[in-house]
């Protein structure tokens, strides 16, 4: 190639240096971080062995069974900090999403507002550790308040976006709610959360920050078809999907044929709430650190394609790592995040019926920061 | 070098793009051929949505506008106190109820249930917070004897707690005690205090509504197994909806509701105390009333007369603040002839609303 002049020839090594910096790894330090630029995205490079997500989401590799080829090994997203709510204090959730903007949290993130709730005619959640009810109305502000804050403090040079996913669950306990107050539960968490949709829409944080709705469906909550009418509610008026953070609490982690779960619950009832309704989307619980919970979703998976003709994808795992380190835990459910993306992963990629590329999100609960 | 300055800029100084790869849901373009109909589609209509907002031009509302990450403020947030009837469900516990209690900028959650999908097995769950509901250590958690069944808290006297069981037993949890334990409750009874919404009314009323202006509750003594030698009392409010005005303590002869526990002619004067929370109003200190010997005695021990600040519905809790909890060794308490605090049951918060 030949240049018409040196100033020429000069600009175009200087731009070739700064595109070769680009993908190959450069770094500067802002917002008192180190950070780089691998592979076009700008990423923090704190993370040790996580790869630097930086809430990008990196694309691990399919593991192969029965090979001889070495092949790359996934690298787990960097995770994401979801929160037990127990306070609706506008401030406070400022100041939380606050620290994940200036974390530059991506990938999806559980606010868990508790379980469903219901004062005069308003709907409502009723709080972890608050023993308080919170109405919708309060609990849309505290999440406006949250994304605000991660605007806020975001730094600006990030890639990645955040869903924030805006939880209850399915407990019923001595309640007296019946299973049709869970659908209208359901309908009225859908449309908070396509006011909340609006609200992101309508101050432009669309780039960087979406919303879904979430529910920590467990098998001991409630009897199946509350779960099912719950999620049949947020199904008839959604504008976003809900996430299903929950468990898969007694279902076999060796057979996939429609067997019995917890409290008169069948792998189709957990499939259901899942998946098997248009909105749901599986975050599962992967508390588990001899792999059992991920190999009881992996089933339910290739119960979705035996049944159904199609697996069901998993976007990611909820481990509770923070939570115990906060609170305590029973011993043998302290995954960490890595250890819970990897244990799901390495199992949908057991059987080429349940297998996927990728693993996108990681995200670990506790209650504190 | 000015093609490469520009770069840079375009780089680092625009809208920040989310990245190179649009998920939506979590599921890749390459995934995302494994999904059914229905799914794909609202798999698409979210990648059109993130397309659109990523090519708008328009900056997030605020992005980058605190990159020191300075916090708001929070002032201490409002406790409810008292017993709390709720069916609260955990990870690995069912509870029926719950109570709620905060001395020396602790506040105290106490959750009475089972283990979930075990109901024979009792449990009760202690957690702490700073009154920012920021957690305070782990969790403690004290299992109930084998099958005393499901518990439930039935009544709160000050930082001793009851407890019924599914089995018919009573517990008592003892939050004061250096170490927590659930003890079978051997029927002991305690010099009592009650509150009572209406000092001028016959019995103990749990409520109060007050259109405006001033109003009367009443320190009742119910229960009394052991003479004591004084009493005093203090007791906690929201500071934004009550004020004390006055209050009087039962001595020898005076007031005219007097009806004389003998002996009690040394009063002190009721105070408003240093010391509460904020947004709290603690009235009381060391008010009371001491004797020379000791006396047996049920019915009125102090009147407090308050006023309403507001007019518009609000609400607040009207509590004893336990002896633990005051940092001047105050609190509500009856005395021995030494001067030291007896064994005292506290009884419920009663509620007072002030508005038409």
């Amino acid at each position: 190639m030949r240049f018409s002049s040196w100033r020429t020839r000069t600009k175009f090594v200087l731009v070739m240096a700064f595109v070769f910096f680009l993908f190959s790894g450069f770094c500067f330090d802002a917002w008192g971080v180190h950070w780089c630029i691998v592979n076009g995205e700008c990423q923090r490079a704190d993370d040790g062995n996580r790869g630097g997500g930086g809430g990008s989401n990196p694309t691990p590799t399919a593991v192969p069974t029965a090979t001889n080829t070495p092949v790359p090994q996934p690298i787990a997203p960097r995770p994401t900090s979801s929160r037990y709510i127990a306070t609706i204090n506008p401030g406070i959730h400022y100041n939380v999403g606050c620290a994940r903007g200036l974390d530059a949290q991506a990938g999806v993130i559980v606010l868990d507002f508790g379980q469903p709730d219901l004062v005069g005619t308003e709907w409502g959640s009723f709080l972890f550790d608050d023993v308080s009810f919170a109405p919708i109305a309060e609990i849309e502000t505290a999440v406006e308040a949250y994304i605000e804050g991660y605007s806020d403090c975001r730094p600006i040079v990030v890639v990645g976006q955040l869903v924030v996913a805006v939880g209850t669950n399915n407990y019923v306990g001595t309640t007296g709610f019946s299973a049709e107050m869970y659908y209208q539960h359901g309908r009225a968490w859908s449309e908070m959360i396509n006011r909340l949709g609006d609200y992101i829409s309508a101050r432009a944080y669309g780039s960087i920050v979406r919303v879904a709705g979430a529910n920590d469906i467990e098998t001991d909550y409630s009897p199946s078809h509350y779960a099912r009418r719950w999620a049949e509610g947020f199904d008839g008026v959604n504008d976003h999907v809900f996430y299903n953070f929950g468990d898969a609490g007694g279902c076999s982690p060796y057979e996939a044929s429609n067997g019995p779960c917890n409290n008169g619950w069948t792998q189709s009832d957990v499939w259901y709430v899942s998946w098997g309704v248009i909105s749901a989307v599986p975050l599962p619980q992967i508390y588990l650190e001899s792999g059992l919970n991920a190999a009881q979703w992996q089933k339910i998976s290739l119960y979705s394609e035996l049944s159904h003709g199609y697996p069901m994808l998993i976007a990611g795992t909820l481990t509770q790592l923070k939570a115990c380190q906060d609170r305590g835990c029973p011993t043998g459910t302290a995954n960490s995040p890595s250890e819970g993306w990897a244990q799901m992963l390495y199992a949908l990629n057991s059987d080429a019926r349940t297998a996927q590329e990728e693993l996108k999100y990681s995200s670990d609960i506790g209650w504190d920061d | 070098m000015a093609g490469l300055g520009l770069s840079a800029v375009v780089a680092f100084g625009t809208p920040p793009s989310p990245g190179p790869e649009i998920a939506p849901f979590g599921i890749s373009e390459r995934d995302a051929t494994k999904l059914p109909p229905d799914k794909r589609e609202l798999w698409e209509k979210e990648r059109a949505e993130i397309e659109q907002a990523r090519n708008s031009g328009r900056t997030p509302e605020g992005l980058g506008s605190n990159p020191r990450g300075l916090r708001t403020p929070v002032p201490p947030l409002p406790a409810p106190t008292g017993i709390v009837e709720h069916a609260i469900g955990w990870k690995y516990f069912a509870f029926n109820n719950a109570w709620v209690g905060v001395q020396g900028g602790v506040r105290v959650n106490v959750y009475a249930g089972h283990r979930i999908g075990e109901p024979g097995k009792g449990v009760v769950l202690i957690r702490r917070f700073s009154l920012q509901m920021e957690p305070i250590g782990h969790d403690t958690i004290i299992d109930a004897p084998p099958d005393a069944g499901t518990l439930r808290i039935i009544e709160d006297r000050g930082w001793r707690l009851t407890l019924a069981s599914a089995s018919g037993s009573t517990f008592v949890l003892d939050l004061n005690a250096a170490s927590l334990s659930l003890q079978a409750d051997g029927g002991s009874i305690n010099d009592n205090m009650v509150l009572d919404a209406s000092g001028e009314a016959g019995g103990i009323q749990p409520t109060r509504n007050v259109s405006s202006g001033n109003f009367t509750i009443a320190i009742e003594q119910t229960l009394n197994p052991e003479p004591f030698q004084g009493f005093q009392w203090q007791i906690a409010f929201d500071a934004g909806v009550l004020a004390p005005v006055s209050a009087t303590s039962n001595d020898d002869g005076n007031p005219t509701w007097d009806s004389d526990p003998t002996g009690l002619t040394l009063c002190a004067p009721a105070a408003i105390d240093t010391g509460a929370p904020a947004g709290t109003t603690w009235f009381g200190g060391g008010a009371g009333c001491a004797g020379v010997s000791g006396v047996s005695f049920t019915g009125t021990l102090a009147r407090i007369t308050l006023a309403c600040l507001v007019s518009d519905g609000s609400t607040t809790e009207v509590r004893f603040v336990a002896p633990a909890e005051s940092q001047f060794d105050f609190g509500s308490t009856f005395l021995t002839s030494s001067g030291s605090m007896m064994a005292t049951d506290l009884g419920s918060s009663i509620t007072v609303r002030c508005g038409p």
